[in-house]
């Protein structure tokens, strides 16, 4: 067993990194691979989960859970039932807020010795401290060299980090180019004011997307279910448009 | 007023004829069926809703306002819970998503009740239970019933039954949600840019798939005809 150089916390020999701090013990030093938590400047690594908490009412899904991303790879998460994948990534897109292990701990510690007082709330390493005062124990989730944990899972789709789900989703009475149509963020058009006030403006927007969505249903090769509704679609179908609307929100 | 309540009826529907009609329309829709996937795609869900549920409580109070200057004097008791059972009646009977639906549903409903306190029908459409009626007399005298029953009277009687059958054979009501379609974002595209995707749909389509189609077309142009 080694010491890791910056947070001192004990890892294997054949670690390639500290999974606490996420420092790469292979370069052993400020090199390319390497992740700080005062680092600002992105590696090559794209989203970095390092030791995640959470509980289930004393029932502990994960317990120090860290993993890291690398840029332009294809990551696998894989386990046994009940392992706390989809545990790690609800917390990871924010559909979970992460647990402070400090305060299990005095929950634990009140249950022993009734006579301790009512501990509050801490920072559940809610986006607010700078990166220079992120205590370890509690742990962060970084995308893209900004810190996403404690933001909300709509707040985590719009950094650029998007999801699907095991089950696939869809809007059973849109049609698909409605479905491509709903997921471009940040529109002219879902402003109140403006659908009365900048039409002209909401007019020349949804051309643009319009094409952006055609392009995207061409790409994918489903454009001949273009007018078809979301529920008369096939499984495969439907995992084709769910991948739509992630490609269709990138720039 | 009733030619001032009849214009601000009208702006009401065009009104929400546009937001309907509009990205932010879409978005409700798309809410409405599934909030989580639209919150995954970075939608606030919450921020939509507060904003629509605001809305709908100001149109709510303009329509509270029109109704009390129907009024020469009313109090709080003519604003039962049950005025609420009389709403969901309007649009579960008209229409359910859709404007037109709740003013069909609003009209027939009210004209119902109107038309059941005219004393002519409440004479005429009537049953009497009491002692006097025929072979039950004595059942309804033992039970001290002595009622005439009329349309005006049994009146919520009557809509909870048609409401239960609407529900169970027609729950879209009588005028259904319109379908949806790519027309309205397809008209913004140039001639050309529509040609193109329209020929792809047709290319991309299979020969059973074609087929299908043209069966559907052939079925619609004998029922329109």
């Amino acid at each position: 067993m080694i010491t890791c150089p910056h947070c001192n916390n004990t890892v294997k020999e054949t670690d390639t990194f500290c999974y606490q701090c996420g420092y790469d013990l292979l370069e052993d030093s400020i090199g390319e691979n390497a992740v700080y938590l005062k680092d600002s400047i992105p590696r090559n690594i794209s989203l970095s989960a390092i030791n995640i908490h959470k509980y289930f009412s004393g029932v502990k899904a994960l317990e120090g859970s860290s993993v890291v991303v690398t840029k332009n790879k294809l990551t696998s998460l894989i386990g046994p039932n009940g392992s706390g994948k989809t545990t790690l990534f609800n917390v990871i897109t924010g559909w979970l807020e992460k647990s402070n292990p400090r305060i299990q701990e005095k929950k634990i510690e009140k249950k022993e010795e009734t006579s301790l007082p009512e501990s509050t709330e801490e920072n559940n390493g809610k986006n607010t401290k700078s990166d220079d005062q992120i205590p370890l124990d509690i742990g962060f989730v970084k995308f893209e060299d900004l810190r996403v944990d404690g933001l909300t899972a709509h707040e985590v789709a719009l950094t650029g980090m998007m999801r699907t789900f095991q089950t696939t989703r869809n809007w059973p009475k849109l049609t698909v180019l409605e479905n491509l149509l709903v997921s471009l963020p940040k529109q002219a058009g879902e402003n109140i004011l403006n659908v009365f006030f900048r039409r002209k403006k909401i007019r020349e927007e949804e051309r643009k997307n319009t094409l952006k969505a055609l392009e995207i249903l061409e790409l994918l090769e489903i454009t001949h279910i273009r007018d078809q509704i979301g529920e008369e679609l096939s499984g495969g179908q439907l995992k084709l448009l769910a991948l739509g609307r992630l490609l269709i929100t990138s720039p | 007023m009733l030619v001032i309540f009849v214009i601000i009826a009208l702006f009401v529907y065009w009104f929400v004829q546009q937001i309907r009609k509009s990205p932010y329309g879409r978005t409700l829709r798309a809410i409405r069926e599934d909030d989580i996937t639209v919150t995954s795609v970075g939608k606030d869900v919450s921020k939509f809703r507060w904003q629509v549920t605001t809305l709908a409580t100001c149109i709510a109070g303009l329509a509270g306002i029109m109704y009390a200057m129907t009024f020469n004097a009313f109090e709080a008791g003519d604003f039962k819970p049950f005025l609420t059972f009389d709403l969901y009646i309007f649009i579960i009977i008209g229409g359910l998503g859709n404007s037109r639906g709740a003013f069909v549903g609003t009209a027939l409903v009210q004209m119902f009740l109107r038309a059941a306190q005219v004393q002519a029908i409440k004479e005429n459409i009537s049953l009497y239970l009491g002692s006097r009626t025929p072979i039950l007399g004595p059942l309804f005298d033992f039970l001290q019933l002595d009622v005439y029953i009329n349309p005006d009277n049994m009146r919520m009687v009557i809509l909870g039954v048609i409401l239960i059958l609407f529900l169970l054979f027609k729950p879209a009501g009588l005028i259904r949600e319109p379908k949806t379609d790519n027309e309205k974002y397809l008209k913004n595209l140039t001639a050309e840019e529509r040609e193109r995707s329209d020929k792809a749909v047709l290319a991309r389509q299979s020969l059973t798939e074609k087929e299908r189609l043209d069966e559907d077309e052939k079925l619609k142009s004998i029922s329109d005809n």
